[in-house]
């Protein structure tokens, strides 16, 4: 239930219009417009950035995708034997015409009486049988070995090559190779009629000639080539590949460790953050199992510290009346950072109905965000092993970094009390105490998967731990110690 | 020069543009700093609020379906992030830190112009405890039942209840202290 101080309130809380008071104590300042104004800019570029990311590895996965449904087909080729489907029964075979005809010519080659009817029979009828020339000898001797007993043929067939004798021997034509594939038989009329059926592995299209089957003596002369059959040709596996390049992009948790008998370390509390990488690496492969790698790569280190300051001011009433705000200089001119000491000027603001004092100090509490980019020069060496389409390797080497820019943001505080606001800070120049270059160690590991002959997509996580110190000078040794992973795409020529 | 509707600016705002959403901040920022100054402790913490809801409300721009003024909206917007902030500071129930300055005094209120009451409500409620002054503003000037207020500080009826109380107990102290101060100063 609401009384009459609520109604009271109610009524005389408002002015009932939109027009500011004349002294402005219930008008913002325009800091606060500056403030909406970078949250709405920071905002857009998170979504850009998302955006960007977005299509990025969407890109990136259709890529893959793409690279790896086209070149499927010639990538099977090249992939290691798996284990050959069974042939259908009823699919005719077309290397066993051509290997009765072989049969036919060898023996019309070396002038040896044909042999009697039904002692030939389709070399490739038995299909572990590989070589053609040694399987007409086994063929001849299995044969010789089995005279044929007219008494014995009611019985039944001795072997599976009986049912094929006794069907030559049904014939008494000469022997006439099965047709092949795309090509009419000897004494064959072509006529725009069918084509006859190509032999499969009981094709009837055998003939027998009468004659004696004599033993082959001595190695079966050279084959002819094969004809072209409809495969496509079974090419070997290539070499292992020399050169590959890769494009890569990753993240990277940098922090640092201090070293050194000196306390003049950096006040305040201090964390690493994550940062982008980006980069391009070339590798030779020198050997089956070893590879030399560099690149160059764009990286960054990003430390983040909170400091508490003591911040002196004096007030100038001049340019409170005019300006609203009352500048300041503080005492400590140079702010400590991460990574040297930087100028410092700051301005704190004061509010329109608090008395003007001389001289006042407050605790300020100073949020460093500090970031050094480098360009990375890696060295490393790389064992890498290979099982069917995946690899995975195991790296080690140094890496040189050159100092390509700092940035730096602060911002100010109230002690003990966060939300207070105008505390503009403004910073001049960069930390001094930032060294041009240093070195590092890295130990990383690489999985990769082969998308295509020549790409495949890797993803590589690698620690790295500082050899030299990010400082130019100083008594102790500032040492880095990252960590991240990177994925990108690799190519190879 | 016409000034544009503010269904103009919306849409406006909407597709990002920034002149749009300049002149939607002009258009409403006095009057939603009265609403955050009485939430607040002072001035800076009000202008705090003041920064997150409207990026708030930039952000919510689409939830606005038309429905009632584009102001009322607006101001539910900066209400609720203005519970929104004091709930991260945790600012229920905690006692006001002691300033850290060493030379500067207290706020001191500055002298009254005639019929500016509204001005004196809002002192008033500045000098409550952060507790009650949430919950007489929401009950006394946004129209909340306690219930919803309940609901909004995720608090129990009963303390929304006793804290309204007590909030208009010292707000009737304070208020005859200060007319007995206006009194004497004429």
């Amino acid at each position: 239930m609401r009384n009459e101080l609520d109604q009271w309130l109610r009524q005389h809380a408002d002015p009932g219009t939109d027009q500011p008071a004349p002294d402005g104590w219930d008008t913002p300042s325009g800091t606060v417009w500056a403030g909406v104004r970078a949250g709405l800019d920071q905002r857009r570029k998170r979504r850009r950035r998302f955006l960007f990311w977005l299509f990025f590895l969407a890109g990136l996965a259709g890529t893959g995708l793409w690279l790896g449904d086209s070149l499927t087909p010639a990538a099977k080729h090249l992939a290691p034997p798996m284990a050959v489907p069974e042939r259908p029964a009823a699919a005719p075979n077309p290397k066993q015409p051509a290997v009765q005809a072989e049969q036919l010519s060898r023996l019309k080659a070396t002038g040896a009486a044909l042999p009697p009817a039904g002692r030939l029979l389709p070399a490739a009828a038995d299909s572990k049988i590989k070589n053609p020339s040694t399987a007409a000898t086994r063929v001849q001797n299995q044969i010789a070995s089995r005279q044929p007993d007219p008494a014995s043929q009611n019985t039944g067939p001795k072997s599976s090559l009986q049912p094929l004798q006794a069907e030559a021997a049904a014939s008494a034509d000469p022997i006439v190779p099965a047709p092949l594939p795309g090509l009419a038989p000897e004494n064959t009329v072509l006529t725009d009629g069918p084509r006859p059926a190509s032999a499969g592995l009981h094709a009837p299209a055998l003939q027998t000639l009468p004659g004696h089957w004599p033993p082959l003596a001595g190695p079966a002369p050279a084959s002819p080539p094969l004809p072209p059959s409809g495969n496509a040709p079974i090419r070997p596996l290539p070499q292992p590949n020399r050169l590959y390049v890769a494009a890569t992009a990753g993240l990277r948790f940098t922090t640092r460790s201090l070293q050194g008998p000196g306390n003049a370390k950096p006040k305040g509390r201090e964390s690493g953050a994550w940062v982008r990488e980006v980069g391009l690496c070339a590798g030779w492969q020198v050997q089956p199992h070893w590879a030399i790698e560099t690149g160059l790569q764009r990286t960054a280190i990003r430390l983040q510290a909170e400091r508490v300051l003591n911040f002196r001011y004096r007030t100038n009433t001049e340019q409170f009346d005019n300006q609203n705000f009352a500048y300041r200089n503080s005492d400590e001119e140079k702010l400590e950072t991460s990574f040297g000491q930087v100028d410092l000027r700051m301005d704190l603001s004061r509010e329109p109905n608090r008395p003007i004092d001389d001289q006042a100090a407050v605790a300020l509490s100073l949020r460093t965000d500090e970031q050094v980019n480098y360009w990375s020069i890696p060295l490393l060496l790389r064992r890498v092993q290979h099982s069917g389409r995946w690899q995975w390797s195991l790296s080690a080497g140094i890496g040189l970094h050159l100092e390509a820019g700092y940035q730096v943001q602060v911002q100010a505080a109230r002690a003990n009390r966060p939300g207070i606001r105008n505390i503009q800070v403004r910073l001049q120049g960069r930390a001094n105490g930032l060294s041009p270059l240093f070195w590092d160690a890295r130990l990383g590991a690489g999985l990769q998967y082969r998308l295509s002959p020549r790409a495949s997509i890797a993803l590589a996580p690698e620690f790295r731990y500082g050899l030299s110190s990010i400082y130019r000078r100083g008594p102790f040794r500032s040492l880095t110690r990252s960590g991240g992973i990177t994925a990108g795409l690799a190519w190879q020529f | 020069m016409i000034e544009p509707t503010d269904i103009q600016l919306l849409q406006g705002a909407q597709r990002g543009d920034a002149r749009c959403e300049e002149a939607l901040y002009r258009r409403f920022n006095v009057p939603m700093f009265r609403v955050c100054l009485r939430y607040a402790a002072n001035r800076q913490e009000a202008e705090d609020m003041l920064q997150e809801g409207f990026l708030r409300v930039f952000a919510d721009l689409s939830g606005y379906r038309g429905e009632g003024s584009l102001e009322g909206w607006v101001r539910r917007v900066i209400v609720r992030s203005a519970l929104r902030w004091l709930r991260q500071r945790r600012a229920f129930g905690t006692f006001e830190d002691l300033d850290d300055t060493l030379t500067v005094e207290p706020d001191e209120p500055p002298a009254l112009f005639p019929n500016d009451d509204h001005r004196l409500v809002t002192q008033l409620l500045q000098q409550l405890p952060p507790g009650y002054r949430t919950v007489l503003n929401l009950f006394a000037l946004e129209g909340y039942s306690h219930e919803e207020i309940a609901g909004l500080l995720g608090i129990n009826i009963g303390t929304s209840r006793s804290q309204l109380s007590k909030a208009r107990a010292m707000l009737k102290q304070l208020l005859s202290q200060r007319k007995l101060e206006m009194r004497d100063e004429r």
